[in-house]
């Protein structure tokens, strides 16, 4: 899945096997339970990941509340990964974050991105392109537009390489 | 030419989002600094920058380190859009302050 792009290859994972849709979760920590399962069972985090995601998740908290709706980014120090990869959900029923901007404070979150990153300083391109689609409430609202796991799956690989246009 | 932390909690992750967006501000406006992507807990072993954006909160209360003399911004509208532009007024008076 790695693809040459402005000099700098994109070696992080999205697939339909890393996404979930319509499922229902009482708590954050169901949700990032749920998709550590996903990324543990395909070897791209370790067992470690989990507990690191969630302790990080208390202490400092990655809801984010954008002009479109909420969304949260959990992950943890490269040390817990083994393979960068993205994994994501995207929810019926929104689901409360704290806000990354005042951990007292809750986001209802719909779209959940777990990020697996395992080097300090690499998938720079992917970064980008996620930070601009956060800001682009045209972005978000094609992605919580998707019905199926594989629609959301290529939605998300197409927009970090890069290939995803849409009318504005 | 003055120097420009951008903090996280880890440096994996937000700040290179936030990276992206905040020189691209900074650009628009033809504003120049030396940008710097840190960890919260890497502060302490560096020489204090001018300025600190920083993506969590946190770090006013000087539990990361001590960073009397620097100001510093709070920058989580890098990454929501929200509020960006104020948060590019504040990095621009300090630029130029």
């Amino acid at each position: 899945m790695a693809t040459a792009l402005d000099g700098e290859q994109v070696r992080i994972e999205t697939s339909e096997f890393l996404t979930l849709i319509g499922r229902s979760f009482q708590s954050r920590q169901e949700v990032i339970n749920a998709l550590f399962e996903l990324m543990h069972k395909g070897g791209y985090v370790k067992t470690s990941y989990l507990a690191a995601v969630l302790e990080r998740e208390d202490k400092m908290p990655t809801g984010l509340q954008t002009q479109a709706y909420g969304i949260a980014i959990p992950h943890s120090d490269p040390e817990h990964v083994n393979c960068s990869a993205i994994a994501i959900a995207l929810l019926d029923q929104p689901v409360q974050f704290k806000n990354m901007a005042d951990p007292t404070e809750d986001v209802p979150v719909q779209l959940v991105l777990m990020l697996a990153i395992a080097e300090k300083g690499s998938v720079t391109s992917v970064l980008a392109r996620l930070a601009e689609a956060f800001m682009n409430p045209t972005i978000l609202n094609h992605m919580s537009a998707m019905k199926t796991t594989k629609q959301l799956s290529s939605c998300l690989s197409d927009l970090i390489h890069g290939r995803l246009i849409l009318d504005q | 030419m003055k120097t420009i932390y951008l903090a996280c909690g880890s440096g994996v992750a937000s700040s290179g989002m936030a990276e992206h967006t905040l020189k691209k501000k900074l650009a628009e406006r033809n504003l120049k600094a030396n940008l710097v992507v840190v960890g919260f807990r890497d502060l302490a072993g560096r020489s204090k920058p001018d300025i600190i954006v920083s993506i969590a909160p946190g770090l006013e209360k000087g539990k990361f380190a001590d960073l009397e003399g620097v100001v510093v911004i709070q920058g989580v509208s890098l990454l929501t859009g929200m509020g960006i532009e104020k948060t590019i007024d504040e990095v621009e008076a300090a630029l130029k302050a």
